[in-house]
């Protein structure tokens, strides 16, 4: 059948339906008589129902008509039970009757139909006559075989009833005079009611019940006493078969009681516990968490509360554990513990908050408001590095090696701080007003501020590690690991290498001796290993010795003779080494008498070529010690290298009345003595912060909400650590001084003068702390000498927005724009980016009566918040179309997108240049010149030989480095294709067609670009994603599932660009397949949920990936439940390494 | 047989195939009652009698009824001094629902409708429904008031065509001069609602039942389109 035939058909239809319903209301009688008597034109005798398993023929014939005219049109229109559409076929004219067959296929279930005639003069009729899409005939599939194909059966064989509970509710608590029991069967069919019973509390109490067609009702005479009755009812199909019975439960209940009970309305919760164990890559995790709530409504209140119990809580951490409790009236509704108050994304905004947060809400004022902390205090791990030990000044002995115990020679050692969290303190207001009845006003402040006081200055049981200047006096010398066997090797056992005279080595890897003076650190000429000290373990916990590499030495070891600092040869006199040094050739010096020699300095010959090298790769190490002490011990170790030191080198330290030379304390064997200075401010860690912020909008509604229009601003401080002084002028005018003059200059930055009246700032210290660690450290730019409105549209540390929409003509438009500062910080909702501006249109409507659904966005993104710089800019264009034309017919959604991208960097093709001041000739211009050569004399430059020719000089420059002002300039095309449908094919299938194109192009002139620039990494990408998935329905027990997917994508050069990285090219593609399958086996195995996975990588990653999922959901008993969910990966990565990834999962719920 | 015979039996055979689509499951006080095929109004309704299509109840001063449609357990509450007409007509094993309300105070709890919107009729206005609970205050001639207790209520005002939503916490003010406004409810209002409920037994009752049903819950999304119109989607968790 052609469209526009089936266009006519149905619009007859239609116009049948018109009539009909017009008939219904005006003529019933006489056009119900004449449409049965005179205007029927089809016989058809109605097909009640059909034998599964076998297909269904359809006949019909004409009367009235000539029945021998087969230029009639006879349609047969089907569908199954429950499907919106119907299929239509042509029937065949076969020896005068009309026939079709619906195929086997398409009978799984009850079908619809009828019959539609188009006579060859125009004429239509149906069969049924009256409304026949509305009221087509239906068969129902043979009963015989009802028992076989029926699917709505439990394990048990039993049917499953339709039906609807009318009185009481299941749990119902009710006085007994309020009783009625009833129960609607009214979608059942087939149902035998003569076989019904109903059972209270195992009395059967069927005799007593009025049981009708649809539904009965019971009341029960005899008065039944106060307690819980759970009520059975059994029904049997006319064919013999039992359906499930239908339990429900109540309470009758005391009068008097209920009224003192009705404090409580309700009250219930859960409680579920679960269990999550995976590995992935290698890493291992299990968490395991206990959460539940339980709720009380009382009349005028509702209690809530919720709870989190994670085992991955630890108390130096945040916590994962949550508690709530929630009370809510019809004004106030107050959470005590951790929830997430929302304000506005510029002040708060969905952050955890532990505290109080209170709400009271009426028409024509809100207040919110907020009280806690954002984040608890973290004292740190005395093990792990909450403490730390800091050098800050080394001993400085006097010439004579004495330490006096003045500031200026003492050591001192600082005490400071890490790992550690402040209680970061909040509170909040926010006020709503309505203002008339278009238009609402709110105000918000919120203060963020962390408690210096709430970490400690100290943890007991720190462990510290000793700065190496307390320890070095327990290093060994340096030395040269000539024969690289990662330790010192003396002369004795050095055995490979040779005098340059013959000799073996005298001297070899200690060479502090020979030319390297600076290797002999522990003060004596002979090599020095580490200190033989035996450590006090009472109050030292840990030491470790161990060898540093210091470096890389390149010469063989020599005896500088001529003392130059150089490998060389040298004249001496009679053997002497005293050299004459303006001998400088071996010439010279035996031209000058016998008594003269030429001598070569003597070294070490460690690789054995005969001469002296230069051009080694030696280590230099040195043996060292690393102590680790408790906090608490710090002063006794201290004390304990005193007297270590007054042990080696004298028995009393006084100076002139000592045996020992304390000129040694010159050097490093000499630990001296150490001031402890704990600090209380200033440590290591995260600085504490200030932070305030004040958000005020306004909302107008017009045109009964059509009409909507809000606007606002916010502004922030922060000082990000206030433990830097306070803003005053004195600090003020320090502030960028070079000098001690600039430091009392009366200037701000050197530039800006300032006015002592800024001293009153600090009565506000409470509000906020300044200092100059606070952005911005002025809110406005005066820098001009003057504030003008561009300079509030740019505040730094501001947020503004507008935003409308409106609702007219169908179009739902929304259009404004935002703006964040570089500076605008709230620590109530970090996440929120700044440095922006964005302005945004959109538009929404519907078409086709609802069915298509049109959308345009246009969004562009500055990377900035300047009026007058380029700040570089994104925009986004995005159209999306959905239709969605009914039910049983497939969804469409199209979206395109296109996008530009630009960072305000325009490409560089060509060097930038430039000429220093030095090799500026002329005037000072940054440009490279050319001069010509007679100019020599009167710029004072000098040509070359070259340039001479030429008879010019180009001035020298220099390439300026562009390697960190990339050029980004990239268009987006995307488009996605998303179809949803199902259809009846034996079973009832949904589908799933998803399609998803993306290319990002650059549009720099890469290969112009990249030969200047061989570092270009272009931002351009490809992706590209298809996806197509089908569920299908067997039964109410079994559904399976098919997804098929396969997605590329690459980024970075393209091949022709990756002549210089070809590494900056990566692709991946993956192919993929999932078959599920969800089975209810009505027992004690729940619902298993098997499935299968498979994944093919390739590209940058090649792997074989085989998922293998299972699991179960299991009712226990009444309102407790048991989930089980297991997944094993097998990973072949690259074709042979395997990993084995796993997850589990299970839960146990329980609801009271 | 002759066509007169033929009309005669068609007719009979439809007044017998008559099938209830309601239950009365809680009477109190004065219900007047009449079913269609009656003529005078008696004071018999009791609770478990079955109500037709084009029945009519009247409640007195004291007098509190509630129904449910067999289909769907969609339940009407019907208080004081109220007069409404039940109409439902048989479709696919659903039922077609039209409530007449000529004044009083009404509470209809709907379940969400297979086929249609159950529609309710006031002299002021019209209110369609997919499926929600909401308040009806009928003031006889004198306009309407609607409160929203959840979900989205389509209202036309009928004397001028003026279409607006009632949601969650709004109140719609109909009125014969063609008005139909929205706001939202007052606190006296919500009191006012509990206390119709509580004084007839219904508040507890009915919250704790729905505590008691147990494992169900819904999620609302509401929906608006360009043109205003609201739809939403509820999905049910179990």
């Amino acid at each position: 059948m052609g469209l526009e035939t089936k266009k006519l058909l149905l619009s007859k239809l239609n116009n049948l339906q018109y009539f009909s319903s017009f008939m219904r209301l005006k003529l019933l009688f006489p056009i119900l008589l004449f449409s049965v008597l005179i205007s029927q034109k089809i016989v058809h005798n109605p097909i009640t129902n059909f034998q599964m398993g076998e297909s269904l023929q359809v006949e019909a014939t004409i009367i009235g008509l000539n029945s021998d005219n087969q230029n009639h049109i006879m349609t047969l229109f089907y569908r199954s039970v429950g499907q919106e559409t119907y299929f239509t076929k042509k029937m065949k004219f076969i020896n005068g009757v009309y026939r079709y067959t619906i195929p086997v296929s398409f009978l799984d279930s009850g079908v619809e139909y009828f019959i539609l005639l188009e006579t060859d003069s125009g004429g239509v009729y149906a069969f049924p006559d009256q409304n026949p899409k509305e009221n087509p005939v239906f068969i129902a599939p043979e009963k015989g075989n009802e028992q076989i194909f029926n699917l709505q059966q439990t394990s048990s064989g039993k049917l499953i009833p339709n039906y609807q509970i009318l009185s009481p509710d299941d749990g119902a608590r009710l006085l007994y005079d309020d009783l009625l029991i009833s129960l609607s069967y009214f979608k059942m069919e087939n149902l035998d009611i003569s076989h019904t019973k109903i059972i209270i509390n195992d009395i059967d109490y069927t005799s007593s019940a009025s049981i009708k067609d649809t539904h009965f009702s019971l009341l029960i005479n005899d008065r039944l006493e106060i307690g819980d009755y759970q009520i059975k009812v059994f029904f049997k199909s006319l064919n013999g078969l039992e359906y499930e019975p239908i339990i429900w439960n109540f309470k009758i209940i005391d009068e008097v009681k209920e009224s003192s009970q009705n404090i409580i309305i309700s009250k219930g919760g859960n409680l579920s516990g679960n269990f999550n164990s995976s590995q992935n890559d290698g890493s291992n995790l299990s968490i395991g968490e206990l959460s539940g709530d339980y709720h009380i409504d009382l009349d005028w209140m509702k209690i809530k509360t919720d709870f989190l119990l994670s085992s991955l809580n630890d108390s130096n951490e945040q916590p994962k554990n949550r508690m709530l409790f929630d009370f809510k009236t019809d004004f106030f509704d107050i959470k005590l513990g951790d929830s997430y108050p929302i304000f506005s994304e510029y002040t708060i905004s969905g952050t955890r908050l532990r505290g109080a947060n209170i709400l009271y809400n009426n028409n024509n004022l809100k207040v919110h408001f907020l009280s806690g902390s954002l984040t608890k205090t973290i004292q740190g791990l005395g093990n792990d590095g909450a403490m730390i030990l800091l050098e800050n000044q080394v001993p400085q002995f006097s010439s004579s090696g004495i330490l006096d115990d003045s500031d200026e020679s003492m050591g001192i050692v600082d005490l400071s701080r890490d790992n550690y969290t402040f209680n970061r303190g909040l509170i909040g207001l926010k006020v709503d007003f309505k203002m008339g009845n278009k238009s609402r006003w709110n105000l918000e402040l919120l203060k963020i501020k962390d408690k210096i006081e709430s970490v400690d200055h100290a943890v007991d049981g720190s462990m510290l590690t000793l700065p190496e200047d307390m320890s070095k006096h327990l290093f060994s010398d340096i030395y040269v690991d000539y024969d690289g066997s990662g330790s010192y090797t003396p002369p004795n056992e050095y055995n490979i290498c040779y005098n340059n005279d013959g000799g073996d080595c005298q001297y070899t890897e200690f060479i502090g001796n020979k030319n390297e003076q600076d290797h002999d650190v522990v003060g004596s000429t002979n090599w020095d290993d580490i200190s033989e000290i035996m450590l006090d373990t009472s109050f030292i916990s840990n030491f470790t010795y161990s060898t540093v590499p210091l470096g890389i030495y390149t010469y063989e070891p020599f005896i500088d003779g001529n003392g130059n600092g150089e490998y060389d040869s040298y004249c001496s006199i009679d053997g002497i080494q005293e050299i004459d040094q303006n001998i400088l050739t071996e010439f010279d010096c035996n031209s000058l008498g016998a008594e003269y020699q030429w001598i070569s300095e003597n070294f070490d010959d460690i690789d054995g070529d005969g001469e002296w090298s230069d051009d080694g790769e030696y280590d230099i190490l040195q043996n060292q010690i690393s102590i680790d002490i408790k906090y608490e011990y710090l002063d006794e170790v201290i004390n304990y290298f005193k007297q270590h030191e007054e042990d080696s080198h004298g028995d009393t330290i006084v100076e002139d009345i000592t045996d020992h030379a304390w000129s040694e304390c010159t050097y490093n064997d000499c630990f001296g003595d150490y001031r402890i200075n704990l600090l209380s401010s200033q440590w290591e860690g995260d600085n504490p912060e200030d932070n305030i912020v004040l958000s005020s909008g306004l909302l107008h509604t017009f045109d009964d909400g059509l009409l909507k229009i809000k606007y606002g601003f916010a502004f922030s401080m922060l000082n990000q650590n206030i433990w830097n002084p306070a803003i005053s002028y004195q600090s003020l005018d320090e502030f960028g001084a070079e000098n001690s003059e600039q430091e009392s200059d009366g200037l701000f930055n050197n530039e800006y003068e300032l006015d002592e009246s800024i001293d009153n700032i600090q009565k506000f210290e409470d509000i906020f702390k300044t200092g100059i660690s606070q952005v911005p450290l002025i809110p406005i730019d005066v820098s001009d000498g003057k504030i003008t409105f561009k300079d509030f549209l740019t505040l730094p540390s501001a947020a503004l927005y507008f935003d409308a929409s409106h609702k007219y003509f169908g179009h739902n438009i929304s259009w404004g724009f935002r703006q964040v500062g570089p500076e605008f910080h709230s620590l109530g909702n970090p996440y929120i980016q700044s440095n922006i501006r964005e302005q945004y249109f959109s538009d929404r409507t519907y078409l086709l009566d609802n069915k298509l659904n049109l959308s345009f966005k246009w969004k562009r993104t500055e990377d900035g918040i300047s009026l007058t710089e380029n700040n570089g800019k994104s925009d986004k264009y995005d159209i999306n179309l959905g239709f969605f034309p009914g039910v049983g017919v497939p969804t469409y959604n199209l979206t395109i997108g296109i996008y530009t991208r630009q960072n305000g960097v325009d490409p560089i093709y060509e060097p930038l240049v430039y000429v220093t001041p030095e090799n500026d000739i002329g005037e000072i211009n940054g440009e490279v010149d050319t001069w010509s050569c007679e100019l020599q004399q009167v710029y004072d430059f000098i040509c070359t030989e070259e340039e001479l020719e030429a008879g010019e000089k180009t001035e020298e420059y220099e390439i300026l480095e562009t390697q960190l002002y990339q050029p980004e300039k990239t268009l987006t095309g995307q488009f996605s294709l998303s179809i949803n449908g199902s259809f009846n094919y034996i079973y009832r299938h949904n589908y799933s067609i998803n399609i998803f194109y993306s290319n990002k192009r650059d549009l720099i002139n890469i290969s112009k670009y990249i030969a200047f620039n061989n570092d270009y990494y272009s931002p351009r990408s490809l992706t590209q994603s298809y996806n197509f998935s089908t569920r299908t329905k067997f039964s109410d027990r079994l559904e399976t599932a098919i997804i098929t997917s396969y997605s590329y994508y690459d980024y970075g050069n393209e091949e022709r660009y990756q002549t210089y990285r070809p590494e900056y090219f990566q692709y991946q593609s993956i192919y993929a397949i999932d078959l599920s399958a969800i089975y209810d086996t009505r027992s004690w195995s729940g619902k298993l949920n098997p499935a299968i996975n498979i994944s093919l990588g390739r590209g940058s990653n090649e792997f074989n990936q085989f998922s293998f999922r299972g699991g179960s959901q299991i009712p226990l008993i009444n309102n407790l439940s048991f989930s089980l969910n297991m997944n094993y990966k097998l990973k072949f990565i690259n074709l042979q390494n395997i990993d084995h990834n796993y997850s589990f999962y299970m839960n146990l719920k329980y609801k009271f | 047989m002759s066509n007169r015979k033929y009309i005669l039996l068609l007719f009979i055979s439809g007044l017998l195939c008559a099938e209830s689509i309601a239950l009365a499951t809680k009477v109190k006080g004065t219900v007047l009652y009449k079913h269609k095929k009656e003529k005078q109004l008696k004071n018999d309704l009791t609770v478990g009698v079955d109500l037709y299509n084009s029945d009519y109840i009247k409640t007195g001063e004291d007098g509190f009824a509630k129904y449910v449609y067999l289909d769907d357990g969609t339940q009407i509450k019907v208080h004081n001094n109220t007069e409404i007409f039940i109409h439902g007509e048989l479709s696919k094993r659903s039922i077609l629902k039209q409530l007449k309300v000529k004044d009083g105070t009404v509470k209809l709890d709907i379940k969400k409708q297979d086929i249609d919107d159950f529609t309710v009729i006031t002299p002021t206005s019209v209110a369609s429904v997919k499926g929600t609970s909401f308040w009806i205050d009928c003031s006889g001639q004198s306009g309407d008031k609607f409160y929203g207790e959840s979900g989205i209520v389509s209202i036309t005002n009928i004397a001028s065509g003026i279409k607006r939503q009632l949601a969650k916490n709004t109140v719609a003010n109909s009125l014969p001069d063609g008005s139909l406004d929205v706001r939202e409810i007052t606190p006296d209002e919500l009191k006012m609602l509990d206390q119709i409920e509580s004084d007839t037994g219904e508040n507890s009752n009915s919250n704790d039942q729905d505590s008691n049903l147990g494992d169900e819950s819904e999620i609302r999304i509401e929906l608006e389109d360009g043109s205003g119109n609201q739809k939403t989607i509820i999905i049910k968790v179990k």
